[in-house]
């Protein structure tokens, strides 16, 4: 057997990377790192035992804390998947990976700030704490409010006289926690599930959790069935929609003064290219008499009812077609097993035409007046 | 009209529509079924008759206290009234801003984002700090978000002094819950914000965000002005 | 007694307006002993690797080395990942097998039955055909 001997593999029991492409990463004897230390043995730390063993894992936690508090662009760079996922997102060079690593970080991973304290019976955090200025809550704040911005615009300009209880349902529809969450999976973005001393025991280097999405995640073992209730949201969900939001904040900052579209045009692309049927976050509890108000309100001739079709009055299963009219013009019309349903969604259907009015493209601005309240 | 077995339109005639009615309209106290006279309950407790508003007591007035010709922003009459009318006025027969004001506090919320963001005060905690932090993207402070005076800058209360100290309170059009009970039982605060949000979303939709965040920036996040968000905000907190 | 809302949820269309390059991740596994990995081998030596990397900078490559039989291990933003066992294959179809895991879609693989061949979120644009639209006089009495 001709023994394989290739250059850029080296036989260490540590990991190495070629920094000839930024997404290649070489891993190699990864079972020769077993060492004697055990969990069990954090319960001592607090009296502050000092071996060469506990030394070194100390001085390994405080380098990672060093590095997400203040994230060196050339530890960045090392990071595998922090440059493939700004490739796939296509992010402008002038947005740094530091500023991408730190839109990972939550401020939920912020923990024990000493190495001795007891963090709260969960176990130990996968996380090291993060000072609360390199966290991603600023960026997600400013975040939130450009996709609330510019997606309430947005969904406003098509649909101008959607109620505000609906414009409210459509603009959760495209940014609600779970919708960022599921956008953020999609940029294939991961989170740590490994703890500090298991990436210590495999010998990680740092720039490895750089790339992963932290927030406060306890150790404890998860059994199926279980979940975890807290008070704050520590979610894995909420964390994936902080990054989502973070990055496209991160993204303004970077871009603002080159290009001012360019946050605009990544939420277009991204959110608003999403797929939203906004007739069905109507309900309507009493569509005729909405319809009437309405008619009232604008001054139109009060709507009549009148049955277009029928098929099968008499048999098991009858068909109604009936139209709502106001005056001469046909204002909607709706189908049913009985009349009275009939009618119901023939004026629904008037309503649906009325609220999901889309102005043409160059007309001038429409401003509603305003739902009606019955 | 459904009648039995006929799929026919039934036409109705003409002379049905043009009949003559006389309508009665009560006034004084409210009596169940009775309609009531438009005079009185489109009329404010100061005396303000929504149908016979005067552009120059009204329009003009909004106009000169949010020195609008100053940013080269026109709003229409009919904008500038329903800007100024809340939902609970008329029970939501006339025009009113509740979307305007939805759309108009986003925008500002993101503008005052961007203030806060780009202000160098450093927030508290950070004050004893070093000279420049090292962990602001692109020069823009991102730990200043989510501090008190952040949130105080677009907070109600805030919002709701603005129109109050601009002295255009008494033209807002809106319907106390108690009349005699005090301005916080009644929202005062939520009403009177979401004028002026309501404003900042007409602007907007009229004139498009860039003159919207020029407004915005020179009129109401400017700390030097009188009566501006930010002047109000560095008061309070 | 006005409109209410209901909760609805925007459904993803990757590739209308952004489009996210499904597979992030190719773990290639390989044993530096034993005689199935001899093309594998033979595939990492090679400038083959770099180059593909370097054509497709949006995914990760990660080069692992443990004994038994090589493999190739596609990981998709869907969640999903997919294994291909490359033994006794020569570098030209560990290559081969490599592409076809970056070219895909993470999807379960199924067969499309006739007519099946389009999916859409969006209905018809000449919508259905109704019986009680027609002309009356044209109507099927019975």
């Amino acid at each position: 057997m001709v023994r394989f001997n290739a250059g850029f593999v080296r036989c260490s029991s540590q990991f190495c990377r070629v920094p000839v492409n930024g997404n290649i990463r070489y891993l190699t004897g990864r079972s020769s790192c077993v060492k004697e230390f055990h969990a069990s043995s954090r319960q001592n730390e607090a009296s502050q035992l000092s071996t060469p063993e506990i030394d070194k894992y100390r001085e390994y936690y405080r380098n990672m804390q060093a590095v997400f508090n203040h994230v060196p662009e050339d530890v960045a760079t090392k990071s595998p998947s922090l440059v493939t996922l700004h490739k796939r997102l296509q992010l402008p060079e002038t947005f740094s990976l530091s500023t991408l690593a730190r839109c990972l970080t939550c401020r939920s991973s912020h923990l024990p700030f000493h190495l001795h304290d007891q963090p709260r019976g969960s176990g130990f955090p996968n996380s090291v704490p993060t000072s609360a200025l390199s966290d991603n809550h600023g960026l997600n704040i400013f975040g939130k409010n450009l996709l609330t911005y510019h997606v309430t615009h947005q969904v406003l300009l098509k649909y101008p006289r959607l109620p505000t209880v609906v414009l409210n349902a459509a603009v959760d529809a495209y940014i609600s926690e779970q919708v960022l969450a599921n956008v953020a999976k999609s940029w294939g973005i991961e989170i740590e599930e490994t703890t500090v001393l298991e990436r210590y025991l495999k010998g990680e280097p740092v720039q490895l959790s750089l790339g992963r999405l932290r927030y406060f995640n306890n150790t404890l073992k998860k059994e199926d069935g279980i979940e975890v209730v807290r008070s704050q949201n520590f979610s894995d969900t909420a964390a994936y929609a902080l990054a989502a939001r973070s990055i496209i904040g991160a993204l303004w900052a970077h871009s603002h003064t080159s290009n001012k579209r360019l946050a605009f045009e990544f939420i277009d692309q991204h959110i608003l290219s999403r797929k939203l049927d906004v007739s069905k976050l109507f309900q309507f509890e009493h569509p005729t008499r909405e319809l009437s108000a309405l008619c009232r309100r604008e001054g139109l001739i009060p709507p009549v009812s009148k049955l277009l079709a029928e098929s099968g009055r008499l048999s098991k299963a009858p068909v109604f077609i009936v139209g709502v009219f106001s005056g001469d013009e046909k204002i909607g019309e709706g189908f049913g097993s009985s009349l009275k349903e009939a009618k119901a969604r023939a004026a629904t259907d008037a309503l649906m035409k009325w609220y999901c009015y889309q102005p043409v493209e160059g007309q001038a601005n429409v401003v509603d007046h305003g739902a009606v309240i019955v | 009209m459904l009648s039995q077995g006929r799929t026919q339109l039934v036409k109705i005639p003409s002379w049905f529509l043009q009949l003559r009615s006389i309508t009665y309209l009560h006034s004084g106290t409210r009596i169940r079924g009775l309609k009531r006279d438009p005079a009185e309950y489109l009329r404010l407790s100061n005396g303000l008759l929504y149908s016979e508003i005067k552009p120059d007591q009204y329009h003009n007035k909004v106009r000169s206290r949010l020195n609008l010709e100053k940013y080269g922003i026109y709003l229409p009459d009919e904008l500038i009234v329903q800007c100024f009318t809340h939902k609970s006025f008329a029970h939501g027969s006339m025009p009113y801003n509740e979307k305007l004001a939805a759309l108009g506090a986003q925008f500002l919320k993101y503008q005052a984002s961007i203030y806060s963001v780009s202000s160098q005060e450093k927030p508290l905690e950070q004050a004893a700090g070093a000279e420049i932090s090292p962990n602001s993207i692109n020069g823009l402070e991102f730990s200043n978000l989510g501090t008190q005076f952040s949130k105080q800058l677009i907070s109600k209360q805030t919002l709701s002094e603005v129109i109050k100290e601009r002295g255009i309170d008494t033209l807002v059009f809106w319907k106390k819950r108690d009349p005699l009970k005090d301005a916080k039982f009644n929202g005062e605060n939520s009403i009177f914000s979401s004028v002026l949000n309501a404003v900042v979303g007409g602007v907007l939709v009229t004139s498009g965000p860039e003159k919207a965040s020029e407004f915005i920036g020179n009129e109401l996040l400017d700390a030097t002005k009188q009566s501006s968000l930010a002047s109000i905000a560095n008061k309070v907190v | 007694m006005v409109v209410k809302a209901l909760k609805q949820l925007s459904v993803a269309q990757n590739g209308l307006g952004a489009y996210i390059f499904p597979c992030k991740k190719i773990v290639l596994q390989y044993c530096n002993w034993g005689g199935s990995s001899q093309g594998m081998r033979d595939f990492l030596s090679s400038k083959r690797l770099e180059l593909l990397a370097q054509k497709c900078p949006h995914i990760e490559f990660h080069v692992v080395k443990k004994s038994g039989h090589p493999l190739l291990r596609g990981h998709y933003v869907n969640g999903r990942e997919k294994v291909i066992c490359v033994r006794n294959l020569n570098v030209d179809n560990v290559e081969n097998k490599l592409k076809l895991l970056k070219d895909s879609s993470g999807e379960k693989l199924r067969d499309r039955t006739k007519n099946d061949y389009v999916e859409t979120l969006n209905s018809s644009v000449r919508g259905v055909w109704s019986p009680l639209h027609v002309d009356p006089s044209k109507r099927h009495r019975i």
